[in-house]
């Protein structure tokens, strides 16, 4: 019996070994590549930092010209999106029109779900992930991008885009297109439209104090807690009894869980290091951050939630919007217009809204007509299709797309100004992009989760400082 | 002509069914089908997932030996679940495995208001898991029902599920949940034992206590080794009130192997997954093994 038994385990462990010798998908560009190139290119410097330098990051590499040759315009390729995206659609639609014996296969989760969740929807991508039948290009909305590209779930774009010539600083913002360039040199996602966040000063509040005018037109970016100070200021300053004819002036319109949120993200190497896996939330800066959110909130500082924007006048002095209706404010500033700059961090950084990047499953059995499609969904003919509604990272479908968008704001706010200031503050704003913001969402939730008990009064903000640590050396260590 | 017929497929199949041979494939068959179900969905990708135990990642798929589960034994989150998980099993299924025989016998005694009591204690087995989560979520929640009791008598409440104990209320909820399924288990065991050794017993002169030692434990002790197993059973899947209860990073005195297990699933990393499993099922292996072992040296004892 015994025997028998050593013999069936011994035969167990050589059947489990066969599965561990798989397809396996070599992240590094060695000999053993995916793909057809013609030439090995040079290995990429690595930044040391995200901070913007001389050097643009992106710029093409002279010497030499290398091209990924061309795969057999034939056969499927599938892609992954959260939810129903006309854009994509419209450009999926036109490369099948295009190229007949290629099928572009769309899988929208939310579409057939009454209640679509972004963790089901992790769950069932992790699945099909593991069992290899991934889809060949992920839209992402939340996945856990730097967890993924660690695994090696997720392909290393670099080679594709500099074997692709036509990718290069005339055709294509590509310090956008190179923006989530992580510290080992290594390119996981690329956006096929910018998103960033800008910050709007109200231009009343603003014209009604000449320092922080002063200070905020010699002004490229601003930093989150700098606006905040310079808000804080505004409304002080407004609040003046002298000054009794402004009413409902406040600091922020947003709640107190994603305000401090935006402070924490603000200056996120003193509280998370994702490279090292650490965090420092059982700090006296993390309770000293959440006692001033809440003094700001106790104070009056945040607009209410009932507040009636249709019929109350309201003055609020900063608000986080997103590029295109930022830069249509910033044209007027005056009334209800602003004075909007791009989002910083304290290294500067500006960092690129992930939501609206792509990538490319590493496992996918068709990489090279993968991208063909993405080079396609990027080319001067997608970018400018009407079902656009963000920026191009196309420059050759900027000057098109930004004016229809122009066209269309226009009519809720007439008072914009000129559109060639509308395009050049967009085109300024692209140029300054030097970063994507990857944090993982999970560890956002798990912040916000604590910070609100927090701030409805549940616990103190050191038990909240130290629930967070706590919640994340789990993430990072388990 | 039709009679006779009839007679000899008669025969022909009565002839079957007492060729052994063919009687005995019969239960093989009929198990087959639920056989190949546990194989397919359960065996297979059970004997499939060592293959992950023994790769770095799951996409390079580099052979990497045993030292995933090297790693598990220096990961102080597999450590601190393994203990967790531990702890649970040692106070939770002894006390389930007393209380629910105590309360057996008691419902025994109070044959009046047996059948009400009986379906008192199964209520929350029948309880989906959410409901009764949501529930114990807000009793002994910061802002819950049991801190606003205590605070009637100007007790400060405490957030009951982030203490060094936090353990202690999930015992608890164990102990609601499953008692009423061991208690009607121990109904059943007690129903068999003959009276007439109570009343043998009783001429004798014994006492209530000589009687429950002697008598009842004695010929309950099938029951209980079944109960044992089931209540062992049960306990892995309290996971899902504690994760209902408390989310992906509990406190670090509820943190479980399954939120060490859920969590790397989440994360891709399947080789860490795999390798715990794999030791669990051991863990789980050798302790029904020696569970058995006992059974058999008690039984015999019972015979002799």
């Amino acid at each position: 019996m015994k025997k028998k038994m050593t013999i069936w385990i011994s035969l167990l462990l050589a059947v489990s070994l066969t599965f561990g010798c798989g397809r396996g998908n070599n992240q590094e560009t060695t000999d053993g590549n995916n793909f057809n190139i013609e030439k090995t290119l040079p290995e990429r410097q690595t930044d040391e930092t995200n901070a913007s330098s001389d050097k643009k990051a992106g710029e093409k590499e002279t010497g030499g010209t290398t091209k990924l040759k061309a795969p057999e315009m034939r056969g499927e390729v599938t892609i992954s999106s959260f939810s129903e995206n006309e854009f994509l659609n419209a450009v999926a639609n036109n490369f099948m029109k295009k190229y007949s014996d290629v099928k572009i296969v769309i899988n929208e989760y939310a579409k057939n779900i009454a209640h679509p969740s972004e963790k089901d929807y992790q769950t069932m991508f992790n699945t099909k992930l593991m069992s290899g039948e991934a889809e060949d290009i992920i839209f992402n909305s939340f996945l856990p991008i730097t967890k993924y590209s660690d695994m090696g779930a997720f392909e290393d774009l670099t080679p594709y885009i500099e074997g692709t010539p036509e990718m290069n600083t005339e055709n294509y913002y590509m310090n956008v297109l190179q923006s989530a360039r992580n510290k080992n040199g290594k390119l996981y996602i690329i956006p096929y439209m910018a998103r960033m966040d800008i910050m709007e000063f109200n231009a009343d509040l603003v014209n009604e104090n000449p320092e922080v005018k002063n200070d905020l037109e010699n002004k490229g970016t601003v930093g989150f807690a700098d606006a905040v100070a310079f808000n804080k200021k505004m409304v002080d300053e407004i609040k003046n009894p002298s000054k009794k004819d402004w009413e409902n002036v406040y600091l922020s319109a947003e709640s107190e869980i994603s305000f401090a949120t935006r402070l924490i993200k603000d200056d996120s190497d003193k509280f998370l290091d994702m490279q090292g896996k650490t965090s420092h939330f059982n700090t006296s800066e993390y309770t000293d951050l959440l006692e001033y959110v809440k003094n700001l909130k106790t104070e009056g500082y945040f607009a209410p939630d009932d507040i009636d924007y249709y019929s109350t006048k309201v003055y609020i002095a900063g608000m986080v919007d997103y590029e295109l209706q930022a830069a249509l404010f910033d044209t007027c500033r005056k009334g209800n217009g602003t004075y909007s700059y791009p989002l910083a961090d304290r290294k500067n950084n500006i960092n690129l809204n992930p939501n609206s990047c792509l990538m490319i499953n590493s496992g996918s059995e068709h990489k090279e007509l993968a991208w063909e499609f993405v080079k396609y969904l990027l080319s001067e003919e997608s970018q400018g299709l009407p079902s656009m509604w963000g920026l191009p990272v196309n420059k050759k479908s900027f000057n098109k797309v930004t004016e229809r968008i122009y066209k269309n704001r226009k009519k809720a706010f007439p008072e914009a100004g000129e559109l060639k200031e509308y395009q050049n503050s967009l085109d300024r704003w692209m140029e300054q992009v030097n970063s994507c913001d990857v944090m993982d969402q999970a560890l956002i939730s798990l912040v916000e989760e604590e910070n609100e008990k927090y701030f409805n009064g549940e616990q103190s903000a050191e038990e909240t400082g130290k629930l967070i640590q706590r919640k994340m050396e789990q993430y990072f260590n388990e | 002509m039709l009679k006779k017929q009839g007679n000899l497929f008669k025969e022909k199949w009565n002839s079957i069914l007492m060729n052994n041979r063919i009687t005995k494939k019969v239960p093989y068959m009929m198990l087959g089908v639920s056989l190949a179900g546990f194989g397919f969905f359960y065996l297979i990708p059970f004997l499939l997932a060592f293959g992950y135990s023994i790769i770095d990642n799951p996409f390079g798929k580099h052979f990497c030996g045993f030292d995933n589960y090297i790693e598990l034994f220096q990961n102080t989150y597999f450590i601190r679940g393994i203990k967790n998980t531990g702890i649970f099993m040692l106070i939770g299924i002894p006390a389930n495995m007393v209380l629910s025989l105590f309360l057996a016998l008691f419902i025994r005694r109070w044959k009046k208001y047996s059948e009400i009591l009986g379906l008192v204690f199964l209520i929350p087995l029948a309880l989906p898991s959410a409901t009764s989560a949501f529930f114990w979520q807000n009793f002994f929640g910061r802002q819950g029902t049991l801190n606003k009791f205590l605070a009637l008598f100007q007790i400060e409440g405490i957030d009951w599920l982030n203490q060094s104990y936090s353990m202690v209320v999930i015992i608890v909820i164990f102990l609601w949940k499953n008692i009423g399924y061991n208690m009607a288990l121990y109904l059943s065991g007690l129903s068999n034992i003959p009276e007439g050794y109570y009343e043998y017993a009783e001429v004798e002169g014994a006492g209530r206590f000589w009687k429950l030692k002697n008598v009842t434990l004695v010929y309950l002790a099938p029951t209980m080794f079944f109960v044992l197993i089931m209540s062992f059973v049960n306990s892995f899947k309290m996971f899902r009130e504690i994760y209902l209860i408390t989310g992906d990073y509990p406190s670090d005195s509820l943190y479980v192997l399954q939120h060490f297990m859920n969590n790397n699933f989440l994360a891709l990393d399947y080789p860490k997954l795999s390798s715990a499993v794999y030791l669990l099922t051991l863990c789980i292996i050798v302790l029904i093994i020696c569970l058995f072992r006992v059974e058999r040296v008690v039984s015999e004892n019972l015979h002799d």
